[in-house]
């Protein structure tokens, strides 16, 4: 086992920068999840962590060994593809010992440890067959099996769930948080879907356009996004944006909208007194997005707004409405009971003691409905949050 | 009656594709086997001056020792050049699909090029530079101080010569199923061996070697029956020639010593001793080789899909 930690890291294909001045460091045994859209860098870092990539510029280390110019084959790592990539010509037995093989195991070992490692994931009754006779879950379990046997120093995982069907996915991420638990490894694992990324990582990192956004426990990322592609990015659905003028009326400071005006939070009028721009973004979650009449503890009755409903979406624990008020849309989270007609008013209240305040241009989150103070003497938890990891060597 | 309206349909449609394949397939075959059990030649032919002879051809094919020593080179012939149309082929795809490979098209064109010429013309230029004091392998052997080489007076170098002339004209369609066979190799299993702590030669040996060689299976087998009826390279290079004297099993024999098979058959009928008769057994000694293999071929490609 071992730390992971990348020092600012550059990736150049040509003239396109896939990963910009990225800073990382992934402790021991701990499961790090690398979250983003496609093309966000996320898997070029992790195949230069596997040295399948070059480093164009910066250093990686797996311990306290800079392994830039270090071949994959000596990095004692292991790697899930997101196709597999078993080998086709093997049974799943030579496919799981390949590995062990080139490492000159003897042979009694190499058993003892495929058999353990196959027993361990179901797979003993299919050793002897080949990858394609076997279905998409046995195939994914193949490839756990083979990077586990080894018993590396650091798991990559390149969205090893992303080919299984939903039902299966679910179950699978079951099995790796209980592999993880079995074997406190190291583990890097790359994923676009924040699901995953929540379920599974002790920390995420999110990723831009080859930029780090912010690294952090799963639930701070979630309660406190560093900026606005973070908070639009992890959460479903996702988190409602509307451009607001900041008011300061009489000591009281509020966020205006077309019609809208808001009376913001304690928390929130301490930091916008001191904010210097008087244009913002707004961010609301859906989940802070009621029917007012079904609402028990309505904080504040200036946060109820007249909208008209527009699409409603079923899901069956709960229906996504959409409504609109003035030229913006709100998503809001209904209870399922509830029946909502299309085109007809309602009262919404909307809590902005969960929403967050952007800056315009450059996105950065600005302050929150409640401070992080409040929140960890609340909720316990500690504010975390930052751009970049600068507590590293 | 509905029945026999059916039939006859039925029969009326596939008849023409019938028809077809006793003219051109069936016909030829029946007739072939029909010749190797006469005494049918060029001299008796027009005047069905030929008759039945029983299994003498095979008979004398059989005990004649240069059959079994043309059977024996035409084997080694073909051994030799689809391991070294395999091999090289393999070589240079390999090579062409390294990412570091500067100017790919033109090598590319290069390594193909001797497939894209008619090859009656690549053959006779070899053969012209295998002249002994004019060709051009010779000269620059001289130039830079060795001697001249028999090629096509020696028997050793006779043989060399055309087998330098088949390799260099069957490296090219290899090249280019083992370049589609690589192709095919998705690179994630390469970086799977590599994350397994495979080098890039134990990569190479253990998962793109296996994996390349299942898909050029037919291709191979086709190389070895294309190269065990190979005729233009040995008619056009040395006439099977040159003549050499055997000793097989206390008689002396005098023989080309680059013939194989195909040449034999094509001697047998068309220059002494004008036997259609004996040139048919010997086809069907050839037919019933490259038949066995072809049943081989099937097992094997059974057998690489499980």
């Amino acid at each position: 086992m071992a730390r992971v930690y990348l020092e600012q890291v550059w990736k150049k294909f040509g003239n396109v920068e896939a990963v910009k001045d990225l800073t990382l460091e992934v402790n021991d045994g701990e499961f790090f999840v690398l979250l983003g859209p496609s093309g966000c860098g996320k898997t070029t870092t992790l195949r230069m962590i596997a040295g399948l990539e070059d480093v164009t510029k910066g250093t990686i280390f797996i311990g306290d060994r800079v392994v830039n110019d270090v071949h994959p084959k000596d990095r004692d790592i292991a790697m899930v593809f997101q196709n597999y990539a078993l080998y086709p010509h093997m049974s799943v037995y030579d496919n799981i010992s390949f590995g062990l093989k080139l490492r000159g195991l003897a042979k009694d070992d190499i058993k003892a440890r495929v058999d353990e490692v196959a027993s361990w994931l179901g797979l003993s009754e299919l050793l002897n067959r080949r990858p394609r006779e076997l279905s998409g879950g046995q195939r994914q379990r193949v490839a756990l099996a083979r990077a586990l046997v080894r018993q590396p120093k650091v798991f990559l995982m390149d969205e090893p769930l992303s080919n299984l069907d939903a039902k299966l996915r679910t179950q699978a991420r079951g099995e790796l948080l209980r592999l993880h638990k079995d074997f406190p490894t190291t583990t890097i694992y790359v994923t676009h879907d924040q699901v995953e990324a929540m379920t599974l990582g002790d920390r995420v990192a999110v990723m831009m356009d080859g930029s780090l956004q912010q690294v952090d426990n799963p639930q701070m990322l979630y309660l406190y996004p560093s900026n606005q592609f973070v908070a639009g990015f992890v959460g479903t659905p996702p988190m409602n944006f509307v451009e607001v003028s900041i008011l300061n009326e009489n000591g009281q400071v509020y966020l205006q909208h077309g019609t809208v005006k808001l009376p913001v939070t304690n928390d929130m009028a301490v930091m916008l007194k001191e904010y210097s721009k008087d244009k913002a973004m707004l961010g609301i979650r859906p989940q802070d997005v009621h029917l007012a009449d079904e609402t028990r503890d309505i904080e504040n009755n200036d946060w109820i707004l007249h909208c008209e409903s527009d699409v409603a979406e079923r899901l069956g624990t709960e229906t996504y409405v959409h409504f609109t008020i003035d030229d913006f849309e709100l998503v809001g989270r209904v209870s399922a009971v509830r029946s909502v007609t299309m085109g007809a008013a309602y009262d919404v209240y909307v809590d902005l003691s969960g929403a967050h305040v952007f800056d315009s241009q450059t996105g950065v989150r600005v302050c929150s409905g409640t401070s992080p103070e409040r929140m960890e003497s609340r909720l316990g938890l500690k504010d975390t949050t930052h751009v970049q990891d600068s507590s590293a060597n | 009656m509905s029945k026999v309206r059916e039939w006859l349909t039925a029969y009326g449609f596939i008849a023409p594709a019938m028809i077809a394949i006793l003219l051109i397939s069936v016909y030829p075959l029946v007739f072939g086997v029909s010749i190797a059990f006469t005494d049918m030649s060029v001299f008796n032919y027009l005047s069905h001056g030929y008759k039945f002879i029983g299994f003498a051809n095979f008979s004398e094919m059989l005990t004649d020792p240069e059959t079994w020593i043309l059977t024996y080179r035409t084997v080694i012939w073909t051994v030799i050049n689809v391991f070294l149309h395999v091999s090289l082929g393999i070589a240079f795809a390999m090579l062409l699909s390294k990412p570091w490979l500067k100017l790919k098209p033109i090598f590319r064109l290069i390594l193909i090029l001797p497939w894209a010429i008619p090859s009656f013309i690549s053959i006779q230029v070899w053969h012209a530079m295998f002249n002994e004091q004019f060709g051009a392998i010779n000269q620059l052997l001289t130039m830079i101080g060795f001697h001249a080489i028999p090629w096509l007076t020696s028997p050793t170098w006779a043989f060399l010569a055309v087998i330098i002339t088949n390799v260099w004209l069957g490296v090219p369609f290899m090249m280019l199923i083992a370049l589609g066979g690589l192709n095919s190799i998705p690179e994630e299993i390469q970086e799977a061996a590599y994350v397994d702590g495979a080098s890039p030669w134990q990569t190479t040996r253990y998962i793109i070697l296996p994996l390349l060689l299942r898909t050029m299976v037919p291709a191979i087998v086709l190389g070895i029956i294309w190269t065990f009826n190979k005729f233009d390279v040995i008619y056009l290079i040395t006439q099977g020639g040159p003549q050499t004297v055997v000793t097989l099993a206390g008689h002396q024999k005098v023989m080309g010593a680059t013939d194989l098979l195909i040449t034999k058959i094509y001697k047998t009928a068309f220059q002494y001793p004008n036997s259609w008769g004996a040139a048919s057994a010997l086809g069907y000694l050839v037919f019933l080789v490259l038949l066995a293999m072809s049943l081989l071929n099937l097992q094997i490609q059974n057998f690489v899909k499980e």
